[in-house]
């Protein structure tokens, strides 16, 4: 557990210490932010709903394929040595989760910035974001770990990535459209506890697999 | 020879699938009555057209109109009787039977020659007050006998499905097959990672690209037959979509291969993501479509696969299908295999 604390301090450290990821994925959001206000003329309901999920997809995606292949074979190396791939991985989730939760909350105060808030209930909309920085920490955490090792990083893991987390992304798509009362629907509670389910699947199935994918 | 005995098997089977599966008729049904709306005490002639009928004057032939309670109003005066269609004149009673039941009627039709058939939900009694006595005689309960049996082999008759419901031996059956075949994959993918023998690799590999194309054909052939059920080949059910999705993580299986060089590390790293994606297909085939609403049987409120849909005929050519679709496909899953094998090892002497 200590060691999960360390290493998630170190990533945060080092997060810091360069900027590089937070910044380039800072500007990516005020960027596609200013395009979509650029492009539609009013933002309301369903189209700021949609282009605040595709905003949330590749932020992901842009942030978590740093995740492993930031660090250096001999890091990585280094790890192996001193860690349990499950502590790694762990460390890994859990500092994607708070990375992932941070960039939806600038996601969507620039959202909020250029295309006025739609959101009725404002704690059911935030629930979702929790629960979308989960679920995503989770699956692609795991996934880029898989591919730390191989030739092409970016390209693969939004291939791998894309049709996993679309799923889940179609059930938060719907929950927060209930969030905005664009759909009445009075059984979300179904969809979190899908959304729980999958989740844990592929929390067990990470345990499972993730250290015979590490190994080198 | 001997040894080769399942793959002549599979041929086979999937000719026979193919062979009866095109060749038993659909048996004789209802397509269509001219009027839908009865208006109590009304005098009306209705037409009637039946599908793989032979009806004639000499056969002996009764309808009737049916509650969802089991009353029946017989229909006396048939006339105009064609090899599918004839008409009736009908004096619609002024009473109805059933106080509770839906105001639906269905049509009744049985002939000596073709058997029963039904159309469900045919009229609406269209009535504002509820009209009920005991002592009315026009409505009947039937005793067993009056209708005749059925007298030919034949498959299911269901209205909007009608000849397509054959594609229930290839759209279905290709879905399980696949999911036998990935199961395999599994299997060997599991066996990898515990022993970490490159032959289990290769096969692991081989059954999810059978798998994978059989997935292609079963979304396919669903294109298909939605094109004729449901208006148009992709209507965006969920089904649908989370299919796509699932072959999409399959597909990815095989780019994730092509990005390694080094064979144990790809093996390793393709295993185990063989194996997610497995866990994967299962909620997404399963599970979200049954919570959400959808036009496949067996989701959102409507009836399972299987009952009244897959009657025995069907069953005696659908499992059958599935057993030479799985045969034939682990028998290209060996020949990819052993191919994949051969040309690692050519490659290694290349070294």
């Amino acid at each position: 557990m200590k060691t999960i604390v360390q290493l998630v301090k170190k990533d945060l450290l080092l997060e810091f210490r360069n900027f590089s990821s937070l910044s380039s994925v800072f500007i990516f959001v005020l960027g596609a932010s200013y395009i979509f206000k650029s492009s539609f003329a009013s933002m309301e309901g369903i189209v700021w709903n949609s282009v605040f999920w595709i905003l949330i997809l590749f932020v992901s995606i842009n942030a978590i394929t740093r995740s492993f292949s930031s660090e250096s074979g001999d890091s990585q190396m280094y790890y192996y040595q001193l860690l349990s791939p499950i502590q790694l991985l762990f460390s890994k989730i859990i500092y994607n989760f708070f990375f992932l939760f941070f960039l939806y909350v600038l996601a969507f105060l620039s959202l909020l910035f250029v295309g006025g808030n739609p959101i009725k209930n404002t704690s059911l909309f935030f629930g979702v974001l929790f629960l979308a920085a989960l679920s995503f920490s989770f699956s692609l955490s795991f996934l880029s770990g898989m591919i730390s090792k191989s030739k092409s990083g970016m390209t693969l893991l939004s291939i791998l990535s894309i049709p996993t987390i679309v799923p889940i992304l179609l059930l938060l798509l719907k929950l927060t459209a209930d969030s905005m009362q664009l759909i009445q629907d009075s059984s979300y509670w179904k969809d979190i506890l899908l959304i729980i389910g999958i989740n844990l699947l592929i929390f067990a199935l990470s345990i499972f697999l993730f250290p015979s994918a590490w190994k080198d | 020879m001997k040894k080769y005995w399942w793959k002549f098997l599979s041929l086979i089977l999937i000719l026979y699938s193919i062979v009866f599966g095109f060749l038993v008729p659909l048996n004789p049904g209802i397509t269509s009555v001219s009027n839908s709306l009865l208006l109590p005490g009304e005098k009306m002639v209705i037409d009637v057209k039946t599908y793989n009928t032979n009806f004639s004057e000499s056969i002996p032939l009764k309808v009737w109109l049916k509650t969802s309670q089991n009353y029946f109003f017989p229909v006396d005066s048939i006339f105009s009787i064609g090899d599918r269609n004839f008409s009736f004149f009908l004096v619609i009673p002024e009473n109805f039977p059933d106080s509770l039941g839906s105001k639906f009627l269905s049509l009744v039709v049985s002939s000596q020659e073709d058997g029963t058939m039904v159309l469900p939900d045919a009229f609406l009694f269209k009535s504002e007050k509820v009209l009920f006595s005991s002592s009315s005689s026009s409505w009947v309960e039937l005793k067993s006998g009056e209708l005749f049996p059925k007298t030919r082999m034949g498959i299911p008759f269901r209205n909007l499905l009608l000849e397509t419901i054959r594609n229930l031996y290839f759209h279905v059956s290709m879905w399980f097959s696949m999911i036998i075949i990935l199961i395999i994959a599994l299997v060997y993918s599991l066996k990898y990672l515990k022993t970490t023998n490159p032959l289990y690799d290769h096969k692991a590999s081989a059954f999810t690209l059978s798998g994978l194309v059989l997935g292609i054909l079963g979304l396919t052939t669903g294109a298909l037959w939605a094109n004729y059920t449901w208006g148009e080949p992709w209507s965006g059910d969920v089904k649908q979509n989370m299919s796509a999705v699932a072959l999409l993580i399959y597909a990815a299986y095989f780019v994730l291969r092509g990005s390694f060089d080094a064979p144990d590390k790809k093996a390793r790293v393709s295993a185990s993501f063989n194996i997610f994606a497995f866990f994967c297909l299962i909620p997404l085939l399963f599970v979200i479509p049954r919570l959400q609403s959808s036009l496949h049987p067996g989701s959102g409120g409507n009836p399972g696969f299987g009952g009244e849909d897959l009657d025995n005929t069907m069953r005696w050519v659908f499992y059958p299908a599935i057993i030479g679709w799985v045969l034939f496909f682990s028998w290209i899953s060996n020949i990819i295999w052993r191919y994949s094998r051969i040309y690692h090892h050519y490659l290694d002497l290349e070294k």
